[in-house]
């Protein structure tokens, strides 16, 4: 009898035990709600239409804002760049190698690699910088529902060249002529002429419209500004433009014009003024805002685009008395960066 | 092992000691577990709550910070000199967009809505006139700030207005469009657990900062979900003091009516309210390790209860086990066994109790055994004592008696007149029955003395047959009965004379049984066994009786006169059941019995060829020796043999006898011997002259086996006294004639 009460209770152990071992795996099981670490890294598409060397300053400083929300290239993201080195025609294809890549979303450059990544992916997210105004150029239905599977990060919030203007006109004296230089090739810039040239004309300024397509026709510009006469000169927000400051920057000084421009870097390598945006570091980091929704799901086209609220006035003091405009006690402290 | 079944398997001490004690550990581990998962729980939610509590605190401060500090810049417009110059005032405010870069837009509105000013980060500066009036913006009745909806401009930027009033007696109030994206920055970067989330609502529900914009955007209302229609109600009632409103933590839905455990703290001086959010699930998520851990420990627990009650069970057991052993021994009557408990408990008295109870069991057996013992051996004795009596009897009986037979038959051949041998007949027929009785008699002390050596053989069942006819034919015609006996030309294994005496007692019994109408007696094949049966037209069995007819003495009550003892049927019992022959009776009172007894059928062997009758063999001319110490039977002998034609040489006594056989002695064919020959044993005699190759029969009225065994040891016949005169003439004549063929 007790051998058999035994071997009843060795079954009966053995069921219990079973029965609680089974609890366990299954209370093991139980989801952890922790959010798995995905199979793959997140891959990151880096698109720009210029140089490498040139767009080198926007790669490592896009590098560092998304170290700065916590993704670190290689250990829970990756990062594909490619570079159009100034041939647009380039993009399409470079668009269609990073879809070939997976990649999980577009983070492209200016009007052109914007467009060209959005034209190239109908699926793939693309998130867009350096872009005047999205909604002008078609990239989106609207700032606050782009639609479709693109968002972004805008340069400025409202076209800026006609608070520039009023900048200008308060601080050179008797300004009554302004050269508008800009590259029309660029369809921002195209489309915001018209209200500069306006309200150059409520200001009672001669604005007058310089072209170029590229480095190339500066000189022969800036030889007819000084043939008109022009008083000072107003930079329509182009990347071209942008990568060739130096030359413009210094073509003004020859010329003894007062330059403004948008970029606080202009001010910086000798612009006499910018306004704009002081650190296109926020522009970064607002699109790895945005980065980051798109990889936790949420669809770029109901990710409204964002617009960079910190503007400044900088001022170049030395670009000043070289160029022997006076530089007045308020424009001094309104400026929020002043070179000397 | 197996116990009787039902009962054991499920009450088995053992399992209910241990399901009691696994039963009282897992209860305790429940409750203990159950209780510590129910207040860690809500300890956890308390201190999550705590902890988003202060988090909604930190970012209200911060708002409020904020939002102060934009007051107290934006005091150094409404402050300025009510003459001062518009052109002041724009350099003023340009300063101040300068400073805080919240602000972005500045406008002095006159007491009718008139614009004065406006001085902006993005659009082009206005002075007065150059714009439309609009309605002067609400401004709080103690002079402080009021603060406007949040709208937005260019679609995605969140404002909300400041309206302040202008002192120094200038009427009218200094409007700032305050943009809101650091406060939504500031909700953004509040994280809670990894899913959680902040937002703030204005005190109509309307989301003002959320981690997901597009909701903010949308413009959607959350006065509908619990905990925000509870916080507003809280701020009502408390009036917005902060420190009054207890901010959770509460629970309440999420975003896709997601359970989420939510605090909250109101930002003051504004009408708005941060949450902190965290999904249920996650913020239970310790609850489940919690109840992970416990579970292990429950099945620990278990384990060890069942481990610690397999021991507890079997050292329970251990004594129920030697209870049940022990008393499993008593039942198989092993009194003698102790239990060995020594659990120093019940158990141990339990066995104590079952060790005195088997001793005093064991005590009354035995007293029981001895009884037994001194009646058996009592019986023992007057069996004895009976066969001793009858053997005495039979053998101081059968000297006179055989000396009679052989007398009367003497005297009959020699008796002239009619009735003096109707007379020897009568004395013949009467010394026979005598005979008959001593038959039996000897018969039963054999059959009680348990001497029985049946020397199977295969002869032919007719002789027994004729036998049977040829004795009883006389009697039963004497007495009117019709005695049939069917010949059969069966041969049948079997001891003859043993088989003879059964057929002869049944065929007396049947006559004797029978006063009219017939006896038949007849054999039947039955597959390997011969049925030899006697049937008889007699008084019958009554059916009570079949049972013990084969009891010795038996006698029915009312049946004729057999003059026997009753001892036919118990020897045909006895005999039939030494040689293996089963024996059966049928019968009807009043009309007649049967009895069977089935005899295995053999082939006829070469050896048991057809001796030739030896009652008609003559013994003429032969010379025999007759040993006996009584004279009288010495005499009776001596003439009868004579009478057959043989020559007599009588020896009284063994010397005699061993002169007679000594090498002088004469030819002699034929010993016949009696066994006791006074102090002397007839055996050396037999044995003497079996050395010399001369035929003997012993002849004994002992019924002794251990005579009957050493005779058949040396090979020699034995006849038992009385010894009828037919009897003793055919086995001279088949001893010499044996000796014939043996010599032929």
């Amino acid at each position: 009898m007790g051998d058999l009460v035994i071997r009843r209770f060795k079954i009966v152990a053995l069921g219990l035990i079973t029965l609680g071992l089974a609890t366990l795996a299954v209370v093991m099981a139980l989801p952890t709600h922790t959010p798995a670490a995905p199979a793959r890294l997140p891959r990151i598409g880096f698109l720009s239409p210029s140089w490498s060397n040139q767009q080198g300053q926007v790669y490592p400083q896009f590098g560092k804002a998304l170290a700065a929300a916590g993704y670190v290239e290689g250990r829970n993201v990756s990062v594909i760049a490619r570079f159009a080195e100034g041939r647009d025609s380039r993009l399409p294809g470079l668009v269609a190698e990073l879809v070939s890549e997976k990649v999980d979303v577009i983070v492209a450059l200016q009007p052109v690699g914007a467009l060209a990544a959005r034209r190239g992916s109908s699926t793939t997210p693309v998130v867009f910088l350096s872009v005047s105004d999205p909604v002008r150029i078609g990239l989106v239905e609207s700032l606050r529902r782009p639609g479709g599977n693109i968002t972004g990060v805008t340069n400025t919030p409202v076209d800026l060249n006609r608070k520039r203007l009023e900048i200008l006109r308060d601080a050179v004296p008797a300004l009554s002529r302004v050269a508008i230089l800009a590259r029309t090739g660029n369809p921002n810039s195209q489309a915001q002429l018209a209200d500069i040239l306006v309200t150059a004309k409520t200001f009672g300024l001669d604005g007058r419209l310089y072209n170029v397509k590229g480095p190339a026709e500066f000189e022969a510009a800036f030889a007819r500004m000084a043939i008109d006469e022009m008083q000072a000169v107003l930079l329509v927000q182009d990347g071209v433009l942008f990568f060739a400051r130096a030359q413009i920057i210094e073509l003004a000084l020859k010329h003894r014009l007062p330059l403004i421009a948008d970029g606080r870097v202009y001010a910086r390598d000798g612009a006499f003024l910018s306004y704009g945006i002081s650190d296109y570091a926020t522009l970064l980091s607002a699109a790895v805002a945005q980065i980051d929704m798109i990889l936790r799901g949420v669809p770029a086209g109901e990710i409204p685009v964002d617009q960079p609220m910190d503007i400044g006035l900088a001022v170049n003091l030395q670009t000043a008395r070289a160029l022997g405009v006076p530089v007045g006690r308020t424009l001094l402290m309104r400026a929020d960066d002043v070179f000397e | 092992m197996i116990p009787p079944a039902g009962f054991a398997l499920r009450g088995g001490v053992s399992f209910k000691v241990a399901l009691t004690l696994v039963v009282a550990v897992s209860t305790a581990l429940l409750v203990s577990g159950l209780s510590e998962i129910y207040f860690s729980s809500s300890a956890l939610r308390a201190q999550l709550g705590a902890l988003q509590r202060t988090e909604a605190d930190a970012a209200g401060s911060r708002i409020a910070l904020f939002v102060d500090e934009i007051v107290r810049d934006a005091a150094t417009i409404t402050n300025l000199p009510g003459d001062q110059a518009a052109a002041d005032l724009r350099v003023e405010a340009q300063l101040l967009l300068r400073r805080n870069p919240a602000i972005s837009h500045v406008s002095l509105v006159d007491e009718v809505g008139r614009e004065q000013l406006f001085v902006s980060r993005f659009e082009l500066d206005r002075v007065a006139g150059e714009a439309p009036g609009q309605a002067p913006a609400p401004v709080a009745h103690d002079g402080g700030a009021a603060f406007g909806p949040v709208y937005f401009r260019q679609e995605t930027e969140p404002y909300f207005t400041i309206a302040l009033p202008r002192r120094e007696g200038r009427a009218g109030v200094a409007l700032f469009d305050v943009n809101l994206k650091s406060v939504w920055k500031v909700i953004r970067q509040i994280q809670v657990g990894q899913t959680g989330y902040a937002y703030i609502v204005d005190r109509t529900g309307a989301l003002v900062a959320h981690r997901n914009v597009s909701l903010v955007l949308r413009q959607e209302n959350l006065s509908q979900r619990p905990q925000v229609a509870r916080a507003l109600a809280a701020l009502v009632t408390d009036g917005g003091d902060r420190a009054k409103v207890e901010g959770g933590p509460l629970t309440g839905t999420g975003e896709a009516g997601m359970p989420v455990l939510a605090a909250f703290a109101p930002v003051p001086h504004l009408d708005w309210i941060v949450f902190v959010e965290q999904p249920l699930v996650e913020a239970d998520q310790p609850v489940e390790a919690a109840i992970r851990r416990i579970s292990t420990l429950l099945v620990a627990g278990l384990v060890i209860a069942l481990g610690v009650s397999l021991v507890l069970a079997r050292r329970i057991m251990a004594p129920v086990r030697a209870l049940r052993a022990g008393a499993e021994r008593f039942a198989a009557g092993e009194l003698d066994h102790r239990i060995d408990v020594r659990s120093r408990d019940e158990l141990q008295e339990v066995a104590r109790q079952l060790n005195d109870m088997a001793a005093a069991l064991s005590d009354a057996r035995n007293t029981l055994e001895h009884k037994v013992e001194e009646r058996t051996r009592e019986l023992e004795l007057a069996n004895r004592a009976k066969t001793r009596f009858l053997a005495a009897a039979g053998h101081d009986l059968r000297q006179p008696v055989h000396a009679l037979g052989l007398l009367i038959s003497s005297l009959r051949l020699t008796l002239g007149r009619e009735d003096q041998r109707r007379l020897a007949d009568q004395a013949d027929r009467a010394t026979d029955s005598i005979r008959e009785l001593l038959d039996n008699l000897l018969d039963v002390s054999r059959i009680e003395a348990g001497i029985s050596h049946p020397s199977l053989q295969v002869f032919p069942v007719d002789r027994l047959l004729e036998q049977v006819e040829f004795t009883y034919a006389p009697e039963a015609a004497a007495g009117g009965i019709d005695l049939r006996v069917v010949r059969s030309g069966c041969h049948v294994r079997s001891d003859s004379a043993m088989l003879a005496r059964i057929l002869l007692n049944l065929a007396a019994n049947a006559v004797r049984n029978t006063q009219h109408g017939r006896v038949l007696v007849g054999a039947r094949r039955a597959g390997a066994l011969l049925r030899i049966e006697v049937w008889d037209t007699g008084v019958g069995i009554p059916a009570q009786h079949i049972e013990t007819i084969f009891q010795e003495f038996f006698k029915l009550q009312g049946a004729p006169n057999s003059g026997g003892l009753g001892l036919g049927l118990y020897i045909v019992k006895g005999l039939a059941d030494q040689l293996g022959h089963p024996i059966s009776v049928a019968s009807r009172p009043g009309k007649g019995s049967v009895f069977r007894i089935s005899v295995p059928l053999a082939e006829p062997s070469p050896a048991a060829a057809p001796v030739a009758d030896s009652l008609g063999r003559p013994l003429g001319g032969r010379t025999v020796l007759v040993v006996d110490d009584d004279p009288a039977v010495l005499e009776a002998m001596k003439g009868h043999l004579g009478l057959w034609g043989c020559a007599v040489v009588a020896a009284p006594s063994a010397t005699e006898a061993a002169t007679v056989l000594g090498p002088d002695g004469p030819k002699i064919d034929l010993v016949l011997c009696d066994y006791r020959l006074g102090r002397d044993s007839g055996l050396d005699i037999v044995n003497r002259a079996a050395a010399r190759s001369i035929p003997c029969i012993l002849i004994t009225g002992d019924t002794d086996p251990r005579v009957q065994r050493e005779a058949e040891a040396a090979g020699i016949s034995v006849l038992f006294k009385p010894v009828q005169a037919g009897k003793l003439r055919s086995a001279i004549a088949a001893l010499l004639s044996r000796e014939g063929a043996t010599r032929g």
